[in-house]
């Protein structure tokens, strides 16, 4: 059989190579760019034709004024345009959502919903994505052709053949066995393979170059490759992403959805990516020291320093290739994802204004206790306590210790006070330095996720938020909430005071319609330190998307410096232990600063113990201030969230971890390397 | 360090010592004790040593892999880990250390950009390299499928991608065929003609003894033994006389003027046998006319022409002069030294064979033979023609005279 096959290897290699078989896939590529495009293109006219149509009718639509357009909207949900009507009991049943308080429709509200009203007439096969922009539509063919063209004129034509083979016997196999998603997988992630193909060349070319350590970086890139280091990598990421992407049942919410597909997504990107970077990084030094290909090398016009920036350099730029990569496959998963139909309009809202954006936090500003007061307070403390007051008197117990304890602790239940309301009480939260966002027309929005005792996310409760600053102070809203689930209220700028301060009043309570006043909530509403948050839009999501990018890069390039240095100096098994040590330690020193909080050496238990617990205290805390920044500034989580990673945040992250960290990594590894015998005693005794 | 009177010297060690030490900082073992030596421009020196003498180390001390422990040395006036020294440096260890997953284009190529060469000038030496060295055919195949032979052949290629002004060579003929071999000993002397200096390490004796000017021998980490190689291996108590196959009455004629005339007795009078390199260079040849096919290294072809590039008028003086040495001229003649008229000699002969004294004064000693391993004038060599290298015995006095003392002693 393996015989067979490689004589067909062997016949089809010959066949292929000749000129006319190169004209024939030319021919062949041309055809099917048309026969694909030219529907795909007629197709995204028509519909877009269609759509502005239904634009034009909804341009007048106001269920304030009883336009006729909104009444059809709002009685049958649907929306008639020459002799067609779009539409259908599917939108009727939450057409309401589709007008503001005022009874009007914002023009993104217009525009998603003339997007699904025409939504069923795309056919299947036809990628929502480029119907809404012809441009991709002619972009994805134009790209499939040239990569076509190269491949037939550049000697490729065996391989795309035999792979595009296997890849489409794979996916003709699952759309005959019903998979319909396996098919779309396959293809999916042999698209993606060949993204990241494209991008291992792309930085072979940028490493280019005739100077000593560039040289070096690009021989290091090939390496990657050619060892197959970096596909073994790039594979998970590959088939993973559209995995995820595709997964996505009929009855999720696109609101929740979306943001666990970019968490999940960029979390195994950056994963992969890291962990690339930290084992290949040893590898590439602490092989080429052993197996003694770096003589070769030292002994041409390259210092020992220019060595090991190539090999970073090389190393990282395998690494952003995966990193790259995967960002590029989490837009086309999230746009895909978004062009889906969801559940409802307050889902597609949601999605809109809650996970494809950049925002801004303001949490609340909270009282505190005043300094006379809180040391009135520890002062009444200590006299109501006359145990504890006997101790002091006795110097048993430290009075500044537990004057200190007093106040921490009235301080913690002031705090907390402020953040319980139970029913039908009211607390008032103030938000400063919203006037930029005035001024600049952003968006505003009050993100809000409260707890009650026993949570049941089937209990639904009552709750009043009303506006105490601004021009139209006094005017609330009517919230009902479900224990632990955010939402999302709209903050009119009229509501905001010059000063840039936004004052809010929630009450525990809902509105009798029959007494015709608000009537107390049935719980006590309890808020954690995420759970009121005013955010500001700040930048879009493919803005995000690339600043996540940039951060991850800045910790591949720290991490790839780590690795390399440590490969030059160490064998390779104590290389990556160190290295993915201190990979570990970095990513997990959240959960370390938690640790140490509780953790006290016991002076009771003996000195010997006592004092290495003292040493392991020491260890740790040092290890979680040096670095405590790498995962401070994580993506995963902003994405996911729609949290916009700042100017400040990229600039942090890159003086910090892209420059200081890996700089002072970088810089040992020279040292330690620079004066580094790298031949050995190769005589006898 | 060198100062500009002694620019002649390319690599100078004064005392060198390297001594080995183990993680706790113990002495393991002094590779190098007290070396000195000098390496002048444009010679050939040859370091000679078995296993652990301090071959291998001297060299990479000389490059910079390893610091030594006390001493001097110097390359080109510098310290060997200058960076800039290295651009005028070639070097093939005694294991070819390629990167697995190159081809030999790609190997070059790397090689070259590290001496930043721009790429046209990369692409015509490795074409011109390759096809020296007999790898053409393979130009596209990973380094990792080679055999040894064809990896050594490959560092050859890569030590002279720079065109060196020095060329360090670890055992170069490591791992070649005898076919390989002689062509990695023409292209030595090729390249110490055009007066690059090259060191060189070996365990085959017979490849030191037929391209080195000078040598050292070293056992222990020290230099038992150094000077040229006519000093070196002259055996001045004997002499050879070499001539076509005589009779056996001839033979005892001989026997009894040299008895009764000179007084000598002979030691021994035998048939030379052909060298067994000879004879596998006989077969190869012999299979490459009738196109044997061979999958694996092919032989060699011309000298890169960038190694034997025409460097100025020099050259062509050279070439000039040593066509006029190989004719008689009043001039040569004039300025010739002692190198008996082929007259005088084969009148010598023909008395010995015809028992009648020369009426004239015994010639002069013959200077001593040819090496062995030059092809005997039976065996046609076997080995693709090699441009103009110069025979090992042709007289350069004449060419370093005129040249005002430069080129080799």
């Amino acid at each position: 059989m393996i015989a067979l096959l490689q004589r067909l290897h062997r016949w089809l290699g010959d066949r292929l190579a000749t000129r006319a078989a190169r004209i024939a896939a030319t021919v062949l590529a041309v055809g099917l760019a048309l026969a694909v495009g030219v529907p795909m293109l007629r197709t995204a006219s028509s519909v877009g034709a269609q759509r502005q149509a239904i634009l034009d009718a909804l341009a007048t639509c106001s269920a304030a004024d009883r336009d006729p357009a909104a009444m059809q909207l709002l009685q049958r949900g649907t929306v008639t345009v020459g002799d067609r009507e779009y539409g259908g009991t599917g939108v009727v049943g939450r057409a309401l959502d589709l007008f503001d308080e005022e009874g009007r429709m914002s023009p993104e509200t217009k525009r998603e919903l003339s997007w699904r009203l025409v939504a069923n007439q795309v056919p299947a096969w036809m990628p929502f994505a480029l119907v809404k922009s012809p441009a991709l539509a002619i972009a994805a063919v134009g790209s499939a052709l040239a990569g076509a063209l190269l491949a037939a004129w550049l000697g490729f034509l065996l391989p795309a053949v035999e792979v595009g083979g296997l890849v489409a016997a794979a996916a003709a196999a699952c759309w005959w066995a019903g998979w319909v998603r396996g098919a779309q997988w396959v293809l999916s992630a042999a698209l993606a393979l060949l993204l990241f193909g494209f991008l291992w060349r792309a930085a072979r070319a940028a490493l280019s170059g005739r100077s000593g350590p560039m040289a070096v970086a690009s021989n290091t890139a090939l390496e990657g490759v050619r060892s197959l280091a970096a596909p073994g990598f790039a594979l998970p990421v590959a088939m993973l992403l559209p995995f995820l992407a595709l997964s996505r049942e009929r009855g999720d919410a696109l609101y929740q959805a979306i943001p666990g597909f970019l968490d999940w997504g960029h979390t195994a990107t950056y994963t992969c990516g890291a962990l690339f970077v930290l084992f290949f990084g040893c590898a590439t030094t602490a092989f080429e020291i052993r197996d003694r290909q770096v003589w070769s090398v030292v002994t041409k016009p390259i210092s020992h320093g220019g060595w090991l920036v190539g090999k970073w350099l090389g190393t990282l730029a395998l690494g952003l290739a995966v990193v790259l990569g995967g960002v590029i496959l989490l837009a086309a998963g999230t746009s895909y994802l978004s062009s889906q139909r969801p559940l409802d309009e307050r889902d597609a809202r949601d999605v809109r204004d809650t996970v494809l954006v950049g925002r801004v936090g303001t949490l609340p500003v909270f009282q505190q206790i005043p300094e006379d007061r809180l040391r009135e307070i520890v002062d009444q403390a200590i006299e109501a306590d006359s145990v504890l007051k006997a101790d002091i008197a006795a110097g048993t117990a430290d009075e500044n210790e537990a004057r200190r304890n007093i106040a921490v602790q009235r301080r913690k239940e002031f705090l907390e006070q402020q953040r319980r309301i139970p029913p039908g009480d009211a607390r008032e939260f103030t938000f400063r330095g919203l006037g930029d966002a005035v001024a600049k027309g952003r968006g505003i929005a009050l993100r809000y996720k409260f707890h009650g005792g026993g949570e049941d996310d089937h209990m639904r409760f009552p709750a009043m938020i009303q506006y105490a600053s601004g021009k139209d102070s006094g005017m609330w809203e009517l919230r009902e909430w479900v224990p632990g689930e955010p939402y999302t209220l709209r903050i009119d700028p009229r509501f905001i005071d010059p000063d840039g301060t936004l004052r809010l009043r929630v009450f525990s309570a809902g509105w009798d319609e029959q007494a015709n006043k608000p009537s107390p909530s049935t719980i006590t509403m309890f808020m954690l330190d995420d759970s009121l948050e005013v955010m500001v839009d700040e930048s879009s999501f493919a803005g995000n998307l690339l600043s996540a990018a940039f951060v991850d890069a800045c910790k591949l390039a720290f991490l790839a410096a780590l690795a390399v240095s440590a490969g030059s100096i160490l064998s390779f098994p104590i290389a990556v232990l160190l290295s993915f040590g201190v990979f570990a330690m970095a990513t997990l020193s959240p959960f370390l600063a938690t640790s140490i909080k509780y953790y006290s050496p016991d002076e009771k238990s003996g000195i010997v113990v006592w004092a290495f617990q003292e040493a392991v205290l020491a260890v740790a805390t040092a290890i979680e201030f040096l670095l405590r920044g790498f995962a401070a500034r994580s993506p995963s989580d902003s994405l996911a969230q729609g949290r916009a990673i700042t100017w400040s945040t990229l600039g942090e992250t890159f003086a910090g971890i892209g420059a200081a960290w890996t700089g002072g990594v970088l810089l040992v590894g020279w040292l330690s390397v620079r004066r580094k015998e790298l031949a050995v005693y190769s005589g006898q005794g | 360090m060198a100062n500009p009177a002694t620019s002649d010297i390319v690599v100078e060690a004064s005392g060198l010592t390297k001594v080995f030490s183990d993680f706790w900082m113990r002495q393991k073992a002094v590779a190098v004790d007290g070396v000195s030596f000098e390496i002048r421009r444009d010679e050939i020196f040859g370091l000679l040593g078995p296993n652990g003498s301090g071959k291998s180390t001297t060299i990479k001390m000389i490059l910079g892999l390893l610091h030594r422990t006390k001493g001097l040395l110097s390359v080109f006036g510098r310290e060997p880990s200058d960076v800039a020294v290295k651009r005028r440096i070639g070097y093939l260890p005694e294991e070819s250390y390629m990167y697995r997953f190159l081809t030999p284009v790609e190997t070059l190529d790397f090689y070259g950009k590290l001496f930043g060469l721009p790429r046209a000038v990369r692409r015509r030496r490795t074409d011109e390299l390759l096809e020296m060295v007999g790898m053409t055919h393979a130009a596209s195949r990973p380094v990792g499928e080679f055999s040894k032979g064809m990896a050594r052949r490959l560092g050859i290629a890569q030590a002279l991608i720079n065109d060196p002004d020095l060329l360090i060579l670890d055992e170069p003929t490591s791992g070649l065929d005898p076919l390989g071999s002689r062509q990695v000993k023409d292209l030595l002397l090729e390249l110490g003609a055009r007066g690059k200096t090259i060191l060189l390490s070996s365990h085959q004796l017979d490849d030191v003894q037929d391209v080195c000017d000078r040598m050292v021998i070293l056992y222990g980490g020290r230099i038992r033994s150094e000077g040229t190689v006519d000093q070196l291996l002259e055996d001045s108590g004997r002499t050879v006389i070499t001539v076509p196959r005589l009779t056996p009455d001839a033979v005892a004629t001989v026997e009894r003027v040299l008895r009764d005339d000179a007084h000598v007795r002979v030691e021994r009078i035998a048939a030379p046998r052909q060298r067994l390199e000879d004879l596998f260079l006989q077969i190869v040849e012999r299979a490459r006319s009738e196109r044997v096919e061979t999958s694996g290294a092919q032989g060699g072809g011309p000298t890169a022409a960038f190694l034997r590039a025409d460097s100025g008028e020099g050259e062509q003086l050279i070439e000039r002069l040593e066509a006029a040495a190989a004719a008689p001229s009043a001039a040569a003649a004039a300025t010739a030294p002692a190198v008996p008229a082929p007259a005088t000699d084969r009148a010598l002969l023909d008395s010995l064979v015809t028992g009648r004294p020369v009426a004239e004064a015994p010639a002069p000693a013959q200077p001593s033979a040819p090496s062995p391993s030059a092809p005997s004038p039976s065996a046609p060599s076997p080995s693709a023609p090699s441009p103009a290298a110069p025979a090992k015995d042709v007289d350069r006095s004449v060419i370093d005279d005129l040249l005002g003392g430069g080129g080799r002693p």
